[in-house]
């Protein structure tokens, strides 16, 4: 049972964090960015766990694939140029990477 | 790591419904809550006639032929079926030629019957020794095994009586129970059984299948049904929102 605990407060703690990196840039409609970033991340997060176990457990290039695919999601949703989505993605996913690694240790 | 969960939990699911798939069709082991006990008979005096020949009707299959012999006191056998729950008595002198007619017989239980009807005296019938046991038990049911001891009262050219004496329970701690007929008909019950229902027993099974069961399901959200829930409301949300624009 505490996996499945463990996976859903890595989920939540990803979402949370995601969301205050998005805010921070782009400060409007609270509920519509949190929105996205539980949409993105139980996109992303779920996949990505499941490629690091599975199929490549590089978690550079993991890291690398989620951070270019969030960049495109958060661009669409949020309709804001790549550059600035990138810059984004950039910033949440070296936030989580770095605490997923901390938490790890 | 939590693949090789995946794997072993999907292995574990497979295995209990193929044990869940068979308890449906033989009603028998940890789901259906029940085991059999295993029975048997005895002759204690058997060895006081050896002049005689004592067969049971038995299952013809292969080479096996359709009758058993009871050979000393030791030896326990079954009644392959409740109804035919006789046992016949053969003068030792004619039973040779009568076992090549025996094991040339399709169905044994017919044989009897014709032969004693047409050769009285060559073969004596015993009476009924049907008994009501109990052919399963709950799970957790100390008993494994019972025996009964049957006695030959007496052997006749006509008549061969024989009596249920005693039947031995054995327990599974190895425990021996004896227990005396009081009447013929109703088999002396074993003192101990089980108090508890059956799933008590099997309840640490029982969590770990559950345990199993929720961590499947959860595997299977949180790699296949979350992300394509998610996915599918990026598409929708932005599909909209060019409808949307295209007004």
């Amino acid at each position: 049972m505490s996996i499945i605990i463990q996976y859903i407060l890595a989920l939540f703690l990803t979402i949370i964090v995601e969301f205050i990196v998005i805010w921070f840039f782009i400060r409007k409609n609270i509920p519509k960015l949190f929105l996205y970033s539980v949409l993105i991340n139980s996109f992303t997060l779920p996949l990505a766990t499941y490629f690091y176990q599975n199929i490549l457990s590089s978690f550079l290039f993991i890291e690398i694939t989620v951070l270019f695919v969030e960049s495109f999601l958060i661009m669409w949703l949020l309709e804001i140029k790549y550059q600035k989505a990138l810059l984004v993605s950039f910033i949440a996913n070296l936030i989580t990477s770095m605490m997923s690694l901390l938490l790890s240790l | 790591m939590i693949n090789k969960h995946i794997i072993l939990l999907t292995l574990t699911i497979l295995v209990l419904f193929s044990q869940i798939v068979s308890a449906d069709l033989i009603p028998e082991g940890d789901f259906s809550g029940t085991k059999f006990i295993y029975w048997c008979y005895k002759i204690s005096n058997i060895n006081d006639y050896p002049e005689y020949v004592f067969v049971y009707p038995d299952i013809a299959y292969d080479n096996k032929a359709g009758y058993g012999i009871i050979n000393n006191q030791d030896n326990c056998f079954n009644f392959y079926s409740n109804f035919l729950t006789n046992i016949y008595a053969f003068k030792k002198t004619e039973f040779n030629e009568i076992k090549t007619k025996l094991n040339r017989s399709f169905f044994v239980p017919d044989f009897f019957s014709d032969f004693s009807r047409n050769n009285p005296g060559l073969v004596i019938k015993s009476s009924d020794l049907k008994l009501d046991v109990h052919q399963s038990v709950k799970l957790n049911d100390p008993l494994e095994k019972g025996v009964i001891t049957l006695n030959i009262a007496s052997l006749t050219e006509n008549n061969l009586d024989i009596q249920k004496f005693k039947v031995i329970y054995t327990y599974k701690d190895g425990t021996i129970e004896e227990k005396v007929f009081q009447t013929q008909d109703i088999v002396p019950e074993p003192s101990r059984t089980a108090i508890l229902p059956w799933w008590i027993a099997q309840l640490p099974s029982l969590v770990f299948y559950f345990v199993v069961i929720i961590l499947l399901w959860f595997a299977m959200f949180w790699y296949i049904l979350l992300p394509i829930i998610a996915i599918v409301l990026i598409i929708i949300i932005l599909l909209l929102r060019r409808k949307r624009l295209k007004k």
